[in-house]
């Protein structure tokens, strides 16, 4: 078992009074509590924070812990933690505690204050309902899919229904936590990610698709080729194109509950790699004839 | 494996968070959600639940009343809306500079 620092944990100093380590408690729970963090390790930190303060906020358990301490940093542990020779654990009675959490404090803290320590009601309980993030392709959700997911020790098979957006929740009732004493399970809700794509951006409903074409393209006009979600259209594109130009195709975006969102195709305009001698005579002339001037707006 | 989202009234939704009808009803009143329903009563969706569990949560083990709950989860969520759309930007970006 490996020995906790309670107070390395806290940030604060063996010697620090109760208001101290209140504060530096108040502030990492603040940090890293994992209803608000975006830490990925926040749970686990939190849950270290927190059973660090409770161990050093009674001042019996603190005392209990202080002695171990001294103990360990004699050297009496070893490596890893033993308790001393002849010692019973703690005996204090301090009362419930009144910490409410989950309350899976390590090994090392059990067998400082004992397991007894959590609290338990006697009737049935129900099971706590969990949150998952689930990561959904956009090809995905064009039309329902059965997906299997992974929570915990389970695979469970779900039905993403067509039009699926980023950010909502699929219930699955009795998924969640189990119960206690007979109470029913909790549910699992899935909140849906939208996987970033190599080709599309999302706007709401909306999609993006970038589309690279040559100057010659974008002055004189023509046909496209575009992806979609659905296959390739074919797209006008009107002569006298600025880069940048967005051409909208109805329909063409994500499911939406009420109305498909649309695709926006964005030009932009890319010059070739390389430019032999010929196609530099037929840029020069190009240069030649047109008066443009880009940069006028600067005079 | 039932995927419908049910409505749940006020004394439903306190049953199956935990917490008094009085307390629900603060959590409503301070929009930290909102009924789906108002008329004759109060009707919820149920996906409130894990809404009200993450604020409860906040309650209790950051010593929060309400009020700074419900402030700390809009700007949680607006953080992370903020910070989802910085990402979605950057990459857009990207496709018009590479």
């Amino acid at each position: 078992m490996e020995f906790k620092d309670y107070y390395r944990i806290l940030g604060v100093e063996p010697d620090a009074d109760d208001k101290v380590i209140k504060s530096a408690y108040r502030k990492l729970a603040r940090q890293y509590h994992p209803d608000v963090s975006s830490d990925d390790d926040a749970e686990s930190k939190f849950k270290e924070v927190s059973e660090a303060y409770h161990a050093l906020k009674d001042p019996e358990k603190r005392a209990e812990y202080d002695r171990l301490r001294q103990y360990q940093q004699g050297g009496g542990g070893g490596g890893g933690f033993q308790p001393p020779p002849g010692w019973q654990g703690f005996q204090g009675g301090s009362g419930a505690s009144d910490f409410q959490g989950e309350g899976d404090f390590s090994d090392f803290f059990e067998s400082l204050f004992g397991g007894g320590f959590r609290q338990r009601s006697s009737g049935p309980r129900p099971g706590r309902d969990l949150e998952v993030e689930m990561p959904l392709f956009l090809e995905d959700t064009v039309a329902d899919t059965r997906k299997q997911i992974r929570v915990g020790e389970r695979t469970l098979n779900v039905t993403i229904p067509a039009g699926t957006g980023d950010n909502e929740r699929i219930r699955l009732k009795g998924q969640g936590a189990p119960g206690a004493g007979g109470g029913e399970a909790g549910d699992l809700y899935l909140r849906v990610r939208l996987v970033p794509h190599p080709l599309f951006d999302v706007d709401g409903h909306d999609l993006i698709v970038t589309v690279p074409v040559a100057p010659w393209e974008a002055a004189l006009g023509g046909k496209v080729s575009v992806p979609t979600l659905s296959g390739r259209i074919s797209v006008t594109l009107p002569a006298n194109s600025q880069n940048g130009r967005r051409l909208r195709l109805k329909g063409k975006g994500l499911n939406g509950k009420k109305a498909p969102g649309d695709l926006y195709a964005v030009l932009k305009v890319v010059m070739p790699d390389h430019n032999d001698e010929h196609s530099q005579a037929l840029w020069r002339q190009l240069a030649e004839h047109s008066g443009f001037d880009p940069r006028a707006d600067w005079e | 494996m039932s995927n419908r989202i049910r409505s749940l009234t006020l004394g439903e939704l306190s049953q199956r968070v935990a917490l008094p009808v009085a307390t629900v009803t603060e959590i409503v009143e301070l929009g930290i959600i909102e009924p789906q329903a108002r008329d004759p009563h109060w009707l919820f969706d149920e996906t409130v639940v894990v809404v009200v569990s993450r604020a409860a949560r906040l309650h209790r083990d950051l010593a929060m009343d309400w009020n700074g709950v419900a402030l700390a989860l809009e700007l949680a969520e607006d953080n992370q809306r903020l910070r989802r759309e910085n990402e979605a930007l950057r990459r857009r970006l990207a496709r018009l500079l590479e």
